[in-house]
């Protein structure tokens, strides 16, 4: 019926309430009569709910900002890439977070640095009593009790990396921050010198550091190593049963125990050219578009891994102290390490806690993941069926989907 | 950085803080906008790789244009139409009409893992949409982008395309019929 093709070409209007008054009653008196053209109206919702746009993903947001202000000149914020990158996905879009993650991330330093000299350590030169090719090689700067009742000079440099198996009285930050360190003038000086330096990337020192046979205080080898301070409360967060991922971890326990100023820089710098890469990859690869910026994507993703430890403690502290010392934290490492069934207990006992929404929602799609790892789809799409009605039009869980048959397949690295 | 400043402060206010050289309050911006313009720029060029380029090139024009902002006039669409500009300019082959599709967004070449029916219904449904509004010519996917995921009156799309609000109701019912049957869906057809 000509009235029916009339309607039909109003109904996408009217759905949207974007029709004039009297249209509008002329399409509801319609509609009254013609199921057709209800059903249609219906199907038109229902389109609406479906479409969708591709999404870069939180690697591309992370680093879009940066990208940006590099174009047009403006110098690289100190740190700023980690920070992004952890925020990221806790949003979704990544609107809302950044400004919160800075001041914590200054302040989860401020605080392990203070926890560090002011409580726990021995003063400095306990440290320069040290071997110098301690140092240069695997030096350990002595960051719990632990340490200096166990004679740092003579332990080997893996050993010394303090266990949380292995000392049930390591403190972690929750347990000390309530205790009001000493605050001598000194101490807080030094803290505050330290986090100063921390802010400004490092001039590559790697190889003077591994020449000379000296290498100096305490003092300049931590403040040369900014990630210690940062990624050391995250690593308290391993669960005490976990003793293989210890072993498993083990190279990243040092660099998160700033075991090593010229491990850190090395790291910092393979970030950085990670980044490029994908920087390169995305503008002018354009031919190879597709392989060259995924390839690079998984780059970051690998390279960046360690950097989201210190996201974990900065985000802990700005959200909830129980989310970073918990599981959730212990269900990234976990499948880091490649061990997925741990993972997958330690994220569900995650979720068990009590949540913000938004880790709720990552939470959840990444138990999907992890089960889709283990080949257990059926179980992944049951999580998904409840991210689906818990969290509708979910960020996340598009995102995912975008790349679950690749990581059904194995094809990718483990995401967060 | 004050958090809460930059968090709470409108756009308005903050472009005119950007425009006089305060970078949190740019940045604030870029974070806010970035998602909306990208997708902009992914409707009209049809690829990653030109609609990141334009959403770049948007916030670069966007830096540089900031002294001649009005406060007193909302940002968002002003975003929007400045990155409009930079998809056009930068999408040439969306400029010709040519739909362009990388390969990140191809469909699987291995078939996909095995799974429940219904998830694969689903996944297969979600994949068909995809490429349905990929498939659609620019200037329908775009109006429909706009609307669906931008939430857009029709107004503030004729004000970003630079068309009459009549021809954005034309697309955007060319747009959900090409899309329904796509999907299978609307085959009631007219009576």
């Amino acid at each position: 019926m000509s009235d029916c093709r009339e309607m039909r070409a109003l109904l996408s209007a009217y759905h949207d309430g974007e029709l004039p008054p009297a249209e509008t009653a002329r399409v509801a008196e319609h509609l009254k009569s013609c199921a057709s053209c209800a059903s249609i109206l219906s199907a038109l919702a229902d389109v609406d709910a479906k479409v969708e746009s591709p999404d870069p993903g939180p690697e591309y947001w992370a680093s879009f900002n940066a990208r940006v202000e590099a174009k047009l000149g403006m110098e690289p914020r100190a740190e700023a890439p980690p920070v992004a990158k952890v925020l990221a996905p806790k949003k979704g879009w990544g609107r809302k977070g950044l400004p919160y993650f800075i001041p914590a991330v200054a302040a989860a330093a401020l605080v392990a640095i203070v926890v560090r000299h002011g409580v726990m350590n021995p003063p400095p030169v306990a440290v320069e009593s040290q071997a110098p090719q301690a140092m240069t090689e695997k030096a350990v700067v002595p960051t719990y009790p632990v340490d200096a009742q166990s004679a740092p000079v003579a332990a080997s440099p893996t050993e010394s990396v303090p266990s949380p198996v292995a000392d049930k009285s390591m403190p972690s930050v929750t347990d000390v921050a309530p205790q009001p360190p000493p605050r001598s003038a000194s101490n807080v000086a030094e803290a505050e010198k330290v986090v100063v330096q921390s802010a400004v990337p490092p001039a590559p020192v790697g190889s003077s550091l591994k020449a000379s046979p000296s290498v100096g205080s305490a003092k300049t080898a931590e403040a040369k190593s900014p990630p210690a301070a940062l990624t050391m409360p995250a690593m308290e967060s391993h669960s005490p049963s976990s003793p293989a991922l210890a072993d498993s971890s083990r190279d990243e326990a040092r660099m998160s125990f700033g075991a090593s100023s010229e491990m850190a820089l090395e790291k910092k710098e393979s970030s950085r050219v990670a980044r490029k890469e994908m920087l390169d990859a995305s503008t002018d690869g354009k031919k190879d578009a597709a392989a060259g910026s995924s390839m690079a994507k998984s780059k970051a993703l690998v390279v960046e891994t360690p950097s989201r430890s210190a996201g974990g403690y900065a985000s802990a502290l700005s959200e909830s102290a129980p989310y970073a010392y918990s599981s959730c934290d212990e269900a990234r490492r976990m499948a880091e390490a490649g061990r997925l069934k741990d993972a997958e207990e330690a994220q569900r006992a995650c979720l068990a806690e009590k949540q913000t929404a938004a880790v709720q929602e990552k939470g959840f799609v990444f138990l999907a993941e992890l089960l889709d790892r283990q080949g257990r789809f059926a179980d992944a799409d049951a999580v998904i069926r409840d991210v689906e009605s818990q969290f509708p039009r979910s960020r996340q869980l598009d995102a995912y989907r975008q790349q679950r048959s690749q990581v059904q397949q194995l094809q990718v690295p483990v995401r967060r | 950085m004050d958090a809460d400043r930059v968090e709470e402060e409108r756009d308005e206010a903050l472009a005119a803080k950007a425009a006089g050289g305060d970078r949190d309050a740019f940045e604030a911006l870029m974070t806010r906008h970035r998602a909306s313009v990208y997708r902009l720029c992914r409707s009209v060029t049809g690829n990653h790789d030109d609609a990141d380029d334009a959403a770049q090139e948007t916030f670069v024009r966007v830096h540089k244009a900031l002294g001649s902002f009005d406060p007193s006039r909302p940002f968002g669409p002003w975003v929007r139409k400045i990155a409009w500009n930079a998809a056009l300019t930068v999408g040439r082959d969306a400029k010709a009409g040519v739909l362009k599709v990388s390969d990140e967004d191809a469909p699987e070449a291995v078939d996909p893992a095995p799974g429940p029916e219904a998830a694969m219904e689903r996944w297969e449904e979600g994949e068909r949409m995809a490429k349905a509004v990929e498939s659609l010519p620019v200037d329908l996917r775009t109006v429909l982008l706009l609307r669906a995921l931008d939430g857009l009156s029709y107004a503030e799309i004729a004000e970003t395309a630079g068309i009459p609000a009549g021809t954005v109701m034309s697309r955007l019912s060319r747009a959900r019929e090409r899309l329904m049957a796509a999907m299978g869906a609307g085959k009631g057809g007219s009576t």
